[in-house]
């Protein structure tokens, strides 16, 4: 019987190719969409699952409540983890994970920038290194082993082996390597390529206690049993710091699970916003695809409705008609899927380099996403076939033989047209707000220049040399001017303090500033403007223990007059830039406290003329190695360094903006496919009109206006759904376009002009066609 | 019997030209009607009677030759300009009755005379006219599909006629309707014909064709013979 039903199947999408063909574009469009969503997610989800402990991992977490409802970080101070562990029995393992950022890593005359990771030993027992070379056991009993990749075992020492080779890091100390160990994944967020242990950390900074308590700065993770009830153990820790802290700031701890490290921003958001609105995408797509099929297979009933009869006349059951159906849809989505999956594979790379994944062919066919697939594919068929089994397999044969209308419910194709509609609109004004405010964030005047700015990290013969240096550089007629930071602007701080000190302050108030440090001609290298005072200046010798404000700073400590006014009861404020956009556009601008500490300056930002880069670089690194010959020459520019801030937010827009346009180009080939079905319906209708004196214009109205209506009708609807939506959206930001109303009338616009386009090439057919021709088919 | 003419076809041709075959459907006919008149084409299948009442009907065009209506020679016209002469002047009664589904026996009926402009109120008086001389006024609420074969038709009869045209075609009206229906349709015909309505029909039976005042014969596209009759119906 089955053969029979897919011998049917096969001959009517044969007979019927125009059809058949929306319904299989629909289908394999979607599930191409599917699949690359699917595989874009399974990544994500994938993130740091490489780490067989995952599940019993935790990150602690400080919760600062001073401000506000309160914000998380991800920071606790040194000696955190071993007290917690002594205090608790519950914690099984417990250990410090401190970034060190890049280093000068040094083998014989072989000098790179790398990424230095500070650990304690326990680390090693919590997150799953593969060792190739070496133990574990005895990776870092000692603090001058370094555990390096596989990758750069072979960068430095290519197929020697490298154990016990020796590093040096900064010029400056020896690093013998204990082991070696396997890469981590592409999309590890643990991406480092050397382990030291935390203990040599001081070594590396000087001027910094680094076992204090108020040194809030390192990653804590803690290993708890299985069964363990987070809430209640939270509860224990949230006070736990009490005791060790006694400033007035008072911090409470928290845990995040390891799993969420990636998936979950502490603060809210975070990529599962994504993952929800990317699998959102998905069904909408796949739900547009099967009203697609459920419309044409019921507009199409009457082509059926004689088989249908014959077929009950012969003595088919419902039961055994409706089981046809969905053979025939059900086939179709398969064979769909098949398609769907040589078009993914194809588009693969495509699609990698939109959403800088990347992810190879081998994923395409891996044991979750196959039977994954092949299941939504099974429930797409049964749905898209549903309603058209149902439907069709209740013709009764009388109705058949007296010819009467078997097309199905017409208002429940209009509620299916309307709902596919009110998706596409949703997803067109999603597109046109993420591209606005891709545009924005791009674009934004961020109160400071980016362009031609040349950053370079500061190593111990830069300091030591560098009024030498900037005298040098300033010299060339390309170089405008030359200053050292703490910070990349626009991208980061260096951090924050509390201010309850200052002139005025008499109520005990305190407030949160972010700290960075900006040498002589800062403000002239980055454009900034001053709006009170001065900036840092050579001549005056006390400015190394002076402030300079932001606007923002001045506004929360309520200064009338901040020139002079002593903050920490020693710095005195000496000017007021103009708020400039210091961290990424997500966060506001807060208050901002910019001083003169040398030992704070991390690099050094270069500002030339855009005319010859190529030759202006060459001279900065000619001057500089001259100085600095021990240390390599590596730069970077700063609107490169944006760029890749918002990588992501505009990796994630483009792949955002390509789903929906695939979704409402699904759309438009069913809005054709049914325009077409009702022009041709309408024949008779369309020839009678003509011959009692309608014109073209009138015709091509007639049938364009039914679909006019349910496009407007959809756009009420769905206009409230996606401010909704974009609206939550964008409060991911903080500086955000605004939903205007051009973006209301433009998706309405825009719906209306698709739907138009569908449907009047066929009506402009229709009404064309000689009124005879149209009444021959009588 | 008014001399005026109101059709007249000189050499009219027409072909329907197929991927392969050229057909000859209608082959140098020259015929006149005049105003009053009924007459009736017969002839068999396929032997163009319907294609020459499409084209009297201007809702097709000749391949050659000259057709003027009114005196005014429109082979060449545009389909604008047919269509415009044609909602005014010619009214269709088909086989098939071809009334629209979607719409009421009212609104069909009242269907010309929205494409020809007329005001609301106009519209309503003539509409409901029409359907009393039809007696479907008790039906106007109804749906095509809710009547018999010969109540629909008498719908395509009132359509036809609501906009008071000169000429009306009629292609097979009794085509699909039992005897009773179909004397019944000829008899509203040949009202209208004794009111002054032109009356061209295209027609399989001879007594139905009996009913006209002249009858011509086609085939092949040719007219073979003529014949007036000796005594008008009264």
């Amino acid at each position: 019987m089955i053969k029979n039903y897919l011998k049917i199947a096969m001959r009517n999408i044969l007979r019927y190719k125009g059809y058949s063909a929306i319904n299989l574009a629909s289908l394999t469009i979607g599930l191409v969409c599917v699949i690359l969503i699917s595989l874009w997610i399974q990544d994500e989800l994938s993130v740091n699952k490489n780490h067989k402990n995952s599940k019993n991992l935790y990150r602690v977490i400080l919760v600062d409540k001073t401000y506000d409802k309160g914000k998380k970080y991800p920071v606790t101070p040194p000696p955190l983890a071993e007290v917690m562990k002594e205090s608790f029995p519950e914690i099984q393992k417990a250990g410090r994970y401190y970034d060190g950022g890049y280093q000068f890593v040094k083998s014989d005359n072989i000098v790179f920038k790398e990424k230095l990771t500070y650990i304690d030993e326990e680390i090693l027992d919590m997150l799953t290194f593969e060792f190739l070379h070496g133990e574990k056991t005895s990776a870092l009993n000692d603090p001058s082993s370094i555990i390096i990749s596989e990758k750069i075992a072979e960068k430095y020492f290519g197929n020697e082996n490298p154990l016990n080779k020796t590093l040096v890091i900064n010029n400056q100390e020896n690093f013998k390597v204990s082991a070696v160990v396997k890469d981590f994944p592409n999309n590890s967020t643990f991406s480092s390529d050397f382990f030291v242990l935390f203990e040599t950390r001081q070594t590396f900074s000087p001027y910094e206690n680094v076992e204090t308590w108020i040194n809030w700065s390192i990653n804590t993770y803690l290993m708890l049993p299985e069964n363990i009830d987070i809430k209640a153990f939270n509860e224990k820790i949230r006070h736990y710091i009490d005791q060790y802290y006694t400033y007035t700031w008072q911090p409470t701890l928290e845990l995040q699970a390891f799993e969420d490290l990636h998936l979950r921003d502490m603060n809210g958001g975070g990529v599962i916003v994504y993952i929800y609105i990317f699998g959102l995408i998905a069904i909408f797509i796949l739900v547009i695809a099967c009203i697609n099929y459920m419309n044409l297979a019921t507009a199409r009933a009457s082509l059926r409705g004689k088989e249908i009869g014959l077929r009950k006349v012969s003595g088919a059951s419902k039961k055994s008609l409706v089981v046809q159906f969905l053979t025939e849809s059900v086939f179709q989505s398969i064979f769909a899927l098949v398609i769907a999956y040589l078009v993914a594979a194809l588009m693969l790379q495509t699609f990698n380099e939109i959403s800088g994944k990347a992810i190879n062919y081998s994923v395409l066919f891996n044991s979750v996403l196959v039977p994954l697939l092949f299941i939504i594919t099974l429930i797409t068929g049964l749905l898209a076939g549903s309603y058209p089994a149902f439907y069709l397999s209740s013709i009764t044969p009388v109705q058949v033989i007296k010819n009467a209308k078997t097309t199905g419910s017409p208002l429940l194709r209009r509620i299916l047209v309307i709902f596919q509609f009110i998706l596409s609109i949703v997803l067109i004004f999603s597109t046109i707000t993420v591209s606005r405010q891709m545009k924005y964030i791009n674009n934004k005047d961020l109160g400071f220049d980016k362009e031609n700015i040349l950053y370079c990290s500061l190593n111990r013969e830069i300091n030591e040399k560098y009024d030498l240096i900037k005298n040098e550089l300033e010299q060339y007629p390309d170089i405008n001017s030359v200053c050292v930071t703490s910070s990349h602007l626009g991208i980061h701080a260096i951090g924050s303090a509390d201010i309850d000190e200052w002139t005025g302050n008499d109520d005990g108030r305190k407030v949160l500033v972010n700290m960075m440090t900006g040498s002589y001609d800062f403000l002239k290298t980055f454009n900034i403007s001053l709006v009170a005072g001065r900036f840092f200046e050579k001549k005056f010798t006390t400015d190394t223990a002076a402030a300079v404000l932001n606007e923002a700073a001045v506004k929360a400590l309520n200064l009338k007059d901040p020139i002079g006014v002593k903050l920490f009861n020693q710095y005195p404020v000496i000017g007021v830039v103009k708020d400039f956009n210091f961290e990424s556009l997500q966060e506001p601008i807060e208050p901002l406290f910019i001083f003169l500490d040398p030992r704070d300056m991390l690099h050094m930002a270069i500002k030339i003329n855009s005319e010859n880069p190529t030759e202006t670089i060459e001279n900065i690194k000619t001057t500089i190695l001259n100085f600095a010959p021990n240390f390599p020459f590596e730069y970077q520019f700063l609107d490169d360094q944006h760029k890749s801030l918002y990588k992501s937010v505009n990796q994630l827009g483009k792949l955002f903006n390509s789903f929906s346009i695939l979704a409402i180009f699904i759309s438009c080939i069913g809005l054709i496919g049914l325009a077409t079905f009702m022009a041709q319906r309408r024949t008779k209708e369309i020839g009678v009109r003509k011959i009692l004196g309608s014109s073209v214009r009138n015709i091509v109205m007639m049938l364009s206006l039914d679909f006019i209506k349910l496009v407007i009708i959809s756009n009420v609807i769905a206009w409230p759904i996606a401010w909704l939506m974009m609206n939550k959206w964008l409060q991911n930001f903080a500086f955000k376009t605004n939903i205007s109303w051009k973006i209301f009338v433009l998706s309405g616009m825009i719906s209306l002009i698709v739907a138009m386009l569908s449907v009047i090439f066929q009506a402009l057919k229709a009404a064309t066609n000689n009124p005879i021709e149209s009444l021959r088919y009588e | 019997m008014s001399q005026k003419e109101l059709i007249k076809t000189v050499d009219l041709i027409k072909t329907y030209r197929t991927e392969e075959i050229e057909t000859l459907a209608v082959n140098k006919v020259n015929f006149t009607v005049y105003e009053g008149e009924f007459v009736a084409i017969m002839g068999p299948s396929g032997c163009g009677k319907s294609t020459l009442l499409n084209i009297i009907g201007m809702i097709d065009s000749p391949t050659g030759g000259e057709y003027f209506f009114n005196d005014i020679e429109i082979s060449k016209f545009s389909e604008k300009q047919r269509a415009n002469l044609r909602k005014h002047n010619i009214g269709f009664i088909f086989q098939s009755f071809n009334l629209i589904d979607e719409l009421t026996v009212y609104e069909n009926v009242e269907l010309p005379l929205i494409y020809q402009k007329i005001s609301a109120t106009e519209r309503k008086e003539r509409t409901l006219k029409a359907l009393d001389q039809m007696n479907m006024t008790h039906r106007k609420n109804h749906f095509p599909q809710q009547l018999s074969g010969g109540q629909q038709q008498r719908v395509a009869v009132a359509r036809a006629i609501v906009a008071d045209p000169k000429l009306i075609l009629a292609d097979e009206p009794t085509g699909n309707l039992d005897s009773e229906h179909g004397e019944e349709v000829m008899d509203i015909l040949t009202e209208l014909n004794d009111k002054g309505t032109t009356i061209v029909m295209v027609t399989h039976s001879p007594s139905f064709a009996d009913y006209a005042q002249r009858v011509v014969h086609l085939f092949d596209g040719n007219i073979v013979t003529e014949n007036m009759k000796e005594k008008f119906r009264v």
